[in-house]
C-alpha cells in the first residue's frame, strides 16, 4: 500500500473517531496530524509514526480526554463550582431541549414535504385557503375547496420549498449545537 | 511496583513546562518539537501525547498556532508561538518546578 493511501485511510479513521468535536477543530487536528504523518512518511519513516501515534481510535481518545481536561480546567478557574454545577446542568437540560427542538423541526420538514407531494398530486385539494373565517395550511379532509378561497395558489409550491429547506438547516443547526453540548456537558 | 506506569504520571505534568520552554526559544511545529525531545529520551513525550498537548495549550490560549507555507515548501505548517498568558503560566511553572526538584532531591538525599 502507498505512502498516501495509509495516510490517507489513518486520517479518515481519526476525523470519524473525532465526530463529537466541532468541525472546526476536528479539521484543525486532522491537518495537523497529516502534515506530520507526511513529513515523517517524506523522512521514510511512516510507520514508526504511525505507531507511535497509535491507532486512529487511540490518538482520537487522547485528543478527546486532553481537550475535556481542559474544559473541565477552565471551569474551575473561572467559576465557583456551585456555579459550575448549574452551568453543567444548564447544559445538560439545554442539549435536551435542542434534541426535543431538532425531532420537532425534522417533523415540520415531514408535514411540507407531505402538503407539497400532495399539491403536486391534487392541487384542488391541497394549498393554504380561507375557510369559515381561518386559514387553513396542507390537505383539505377530502373535502373539495372552493378554488376562490385559495390564498396561495400556485406559490403554494415554492413556499413549501422554502419552509422545507429553511426547517432543514435549522434542525441540522440545532442538532449540532445539542451535539456539542452533549459533548462539553457530559 | 509499575515502574512505567509511576514514569508516564510523572512525565505527564512535565510535559507542559518542556514544551513552553521549547516554545519560548523559538516558534515551532509539532515535528520539530518532537526532534527536539530526541535528545532528551528521558522527558518522553510520545507523538501521540504532543499533539493533543498542543490542541490543549492553543484552546486555553497559552499557545497560537497558524497555518504557514515555509520558504521553498509547497503545503502549509502548523507554527506554534508562546502567547503571553503561556510566558505568565511558564514563569509561574519553572518557579514551582525548582522548589518542588528542590525539596525532592533533598529528601532523596536524607534518604539514601
Amino acid at each position: 500500500m502507498s505512502d498516501t493511501k495509509i495516510i490517507n485511510e489513518y486520517i479518515t479513521s481519526l476525523s470519524r473517531h473525532l465526530s463529537l468535536l466541532p468541525a472546526k477543530e476536528r479539521r484543525s487536528i486532522v491537518d495537523e496530524i497529516r502534515m506530520h504523518l507526511e513529513a515523517r512518511a517524506k523522512a521514510g519513516r511512516l510507520t514508526e509514526a504511525i505507531t507511535n501515534l497509535g491507532e486512529a481510535e487511540v490518538c482520537a481518545q487522547t485528543y478527546l480526554e486532553e481537550l475535556s481536561v481542559s474544559q473541565a480546567q477552565t471551569d474551575t478557574e473561572n467559576a465557583p463550582q456551585t456555579h459550575n454545577l448549574l452551568l453543567r446542568m444548564w447544559g445538560r437540560v439545554s442539549a435536551l431541549l435542542g434534541f426535543g427542538l431538532m425531532g420537532f423541526l425534522y417533523l415540520l420538514v415531514a408535514a411540507f414535504v407531505f402538503s407539497l407531494g400532495y399539491e403536486l398530486i391534487n392541487p384542488s385539494q391541497s394549498g393554504m385557503w380561507l375557510q369559515d373565517d381561518h386559514l387553513h395550511w396542507g390537505i383539505t379532509s377530502g373535502i373539495k375547496y372552493d378554488i376562490e378561497q385559495e390564498v396561495l395558489g400556485f406559490w403554494f409550491i415554492p413556499i413549501n420549498i422554502v419552509l422545507i429547506l429553511m426547517f432543514f438547516f435549522l434542525a441540522e443547526k440545532v442538532g449540532r449545537l445539542s451535539k456539542n453540548s452533549v459533548f462539553k456537558n457530559w | 511496583m509499575d515502574i512505567e506506569r509511576w514514569k508516564s504520571q510523572l512525565r505527564k505534568g512535565a510535559a507542559e513546562l518542556v514544551v513552553l520552554a521549547l516554545l519560548e526559544e523559538k516558534p515551532s511545529t509539532g515535528v520539530a518539537l518532537l526532534d527536539a525531545l530526541d535528545t532528551h529520551p528521558n522527558v518522553g513525550i510520545s507523538d501521540g501525547a504532543m499533539y493533543p498537548l498542543l490542541q490543549r495549550l492553543e484552546k486555553e490560549e497559552r499557545i497560537k498556532g497558524g497555518w504557514e507555507i515555509p520558504d521553498g515548501g509547497e503545503r502549509p505548517i502548523k507554527i506554534y508561538t508562546l502567547q503571553p498568558t503561556g510566558k505568565k503560566a511558564l514563569k509561574r511553572m519553572r518557579a514551582s518546578w525548582a522548589l518542588f526538584s528542590n525539596d525532592v532531591t533533598k529528601l532523596l538525599g536524607e534518604g539514601s
